[in-house]
């Protein structure tokens, strides 16, 4: 997470680690494994059409 | 069946309920799909496109500052409630969704009013406005992360399911999407956007990155929202740069990006970490801290949706 305020001095860093560390970007995309939901899509449509009835 | 969602803006307001609608199509072709939205925000181009029938809205935020504009407010309000009553009335929707952005408010309290089953999903982990306002009218608050409940007024009926995303975004392949692009699916990809209306902050510390990644034999894609396309100018003209006000196909982004600076929205991270492929996500945070959705070390929610 980069703030706003430091975007000037801490992006350009920040990306060259990732763009030439692929160990880093391995370990963020493990990181994240878990937000994404494909499934909630037909889950809140299940939902929506179960109220419509 | 007849659906009629509210919610825009922003990408981050609408893509949520366009996943939802795709959903409800694939689950029944004969269900009527309606949006009701701003005009001339994203949702007026990006509705009609996708072939689903919109209905423009009068209302905008009220501004916390002193400004000519909120003296229109009170009207606004007043003419989008009376916009709201005809539409409702009119279509008699069978369930109302709202995603939030501020054509949400009108829309979902007639709708509760007039005793049509409402519901709103919120997408950040920290509710906006409108569901803080609207929860307790709802028939169901769904939310992405748990962490939202303690936001909710008492008695809320909140219901814990994610943030919907669009299956296109699964479908292309890199090479397709460098096709696209015009650009080599050899070279690695950045791919920088501020959300979908851009983000100051990140188009003025670009110049430095693009610069940097096209010196080291690597490409850009970079969307500067509608408002900000001139932040490009210094860099847009090399061939391994390739610049946009707005990019339309996100899925071929995706698809094209060995790594993804970006706003922390909700729906970008959630969009961004569908397939876990790819993309990676180095998010600058905004200054509200009321649109915090996930802070870096994961600690936006559980219920298995929280890591960022």
């Amino acid at each position: 997470m980069v703030k706003d305020d430091a975007l000037g001095t801490e992006l350009l860093p920040a990306v060259q680690r990732m763009m030439n560390g692929p160990a880093v970007r391995s370990a963020m995309a493990a990181k994240s494994l878990a937000l994404g939901r494909p499934e909630a899509g037909r889950v809140l449509a299940e939902k929506i059409t179960a109220l419509a009835q | 069946m007849t659906v009629l969602f509210a919610g825009g803006g922003t990408g981050g307001h609408l893509y949520p309920a366009i996943a939802m609608a795709e959903a409800l199509r694939e689950r029944d072709p004969g269900v009527r799909i309606v949006f009701a939205g701003t005009n001339g925000k994203i949702e007026a181009r990006v509705v009609p496109a996708r072939g689903y029938e919109f209905h423009a809205v009068w209302i905008s935020g009220f501004s916390r500052r002193l400004t000519a504009a909120n003296l229109l407010f009170p009207v606004k309000v007043a003419v989008s409630l009376v916009q709201s009553f005809v539409l409702i009335r009119r279509l008699r929707p069978s369930v109302v969704v709202g995603t939030g952005g501020y054509v949400c408010g009108p829309v979902l309290f007639m709708s509760s009013l007039l005793g049509v089953p409402s519901v709103v999903h919120e997408s950040n982990s920290y509710p906006g406005v409108t569901t803080r306002l609207l929860a307790k009218r709802m028939t169901r608050v769904f939310i992405t992360f748990d962490a939202t409940r303690r936001w909710l007024p008492p008695g809320s009926a909140a219901e814990l399911v994610g943030n919907p995303t669009r299956d296109e975004l699964s479908r292309p392949s890199r090479g397709e999407a460098c096709e696209h692009f015009g650009l080599d699916p050899a070279k690695e990809t950045l791919f920088v956007f501020g959300g979908s209306l851009g983000a100051a902050s990140i188009n003025r510390a670009m110049p430095a990155v693009v610069r940097d990644a096209v010196a080291s034999g690597r490409q850009v894609i970079w969307q500067t929202g509608e408002s900000d396309a001139s932040s490009s100018a210094a860099v847009a003209a090399h061939p391994s740069v390739k610049v946009f006000p707005f990019v339309e196909r996100m899925d071929l982004g995706y698809a094209a990006a060995d790594l993804v600076v970006c706003r922390a929205g909700a729906t970008t991270l959630a969009e961004l970490t569908r397939e876990a492929g790819g993309a990676r996500a180095v998010p600058p945070r905004g200054g509200e801290p009321s649109g915090t959705q996930c802070e870096s070390d994961g600690r936006c929610g559980s219920g298995g949706d929280g890591e960022g």
